[in-house]
């Protein structure tokens, strides 16, 4: 640390060596400065510098209002919590919306594949197989496109072996809809 | 539709071998054996679950209905539980 004299300080700041020498006194107490030698060769060591600012008495910058706005994302947990409300925003969003996405790819793939099979079927036709080969090749993409369709149970029979009597049928709901 | 199913029959029950499935484009008529019986599921498409199910179909009304498969008198409503049975594959 820097070191000064009596002397020098009455130059600089043009003050009276009482007012110094109380002021160095009252330093020294606070252990911010020492001083050694005589009293007519005063010498003055600096332990510890002063922070200039710490004199100034400032308004609180975390009191500033634009500060107060902000306060509240410094302190972790009101963070978490705020996060975790988007978080369940977002979860609730997915949930509502589910279905429709998932409809809207399950369509978009049964639309791919048929037009795949299609396709396909347009190639084999392109060969120019007999009408029998045909017909085996038209029932067989027939077939690959009915997959997409949802599963129907028309009508249940149970018929008695020895004598072929229905012992019980039912019919079901989309029994209409049988060809 | 009865006609169709009468003559369809009787081809089943005059054959040799046990039929699994008959193909009619757009329906398809699945079948299955157990000892005393023949189940048969009209439907739209054919579905390895769907004949596994009428499979237990058939084992379950054979061991409730066993001692009246030996001396049946020709009455059906003492079947009317296979309805229960039904039930889960006739929505």
């Amino acid at each position: 640390m820097e070191e000064t004299s009596i002397k020098k300080l009455k130059e600089l700041t043009n003050f009276d060596e009482g007012i110094i020498t109380l002021s160095l006194q009252d330093l020294q107490e606070k252990d911010l400065i020492t001083m050694s030698g005589e009293a007519e060769n005063l010498s003055i060591k600096v332990k510890q510098k002063l922070n200039p600012l710490s004199c100034l008495e400032l308004p609180s910058v975390f009191e500033n209002e634009s500060i107060m706005k902000f306060k509240k994302y410094f302190d972790l947990s009101s963070f978490e919590e705020e996060f975790n409300q988007i978080l369940a925003q977002v979860n609730e969003y997915k949930e509502k919306y589910r279905e429709e996405d998932v409809t809207a790819e399950d369509e978009k793939e049964i639309a791919k594949r048929v037009i795949f099979i299609i396709k396909e079927h347009s190639n084999q036709l392109n060969q120019r197989p007999d009408s029998k080969l045909i017909k085996i090749i038209s029932k067989h993409n027939y077939e690959k496109i009915k997959e997409f369709q949802p599963f129907k149970v028309f009508y249940f029979m149970t018929i008695f072996k020895d004598n072929g009597v229905v012992i019980f049928s039912q019919t079901s709901q989309t029994l209409y809809e049988m060809p | 539709m009865i006609t169709a199913i009468s003559s369809f029959l009787e081809e089943v029950l005059r054959g040799e071998e046990n039929l699994s499935l008959i193909d009619r484009d757009n329906i398809k008529i699945m079948l299955e054996y157990s000892d005393n019986l023949i189940g048969l599921l009209f439907v739209n498409k054919e579905n390895p679950q769907m004949r596994e199910e009428l499979k237990t179909i058939l084992s379950k009304t054979e061991e409730n209905h066993k001692a009246h498969f030996t001396k049946w008198t020709g009455e059906i409503s003492r079947f009317a539980d296979i309805g229960e049975l039904v039930s889960k594959i006739m929505k």
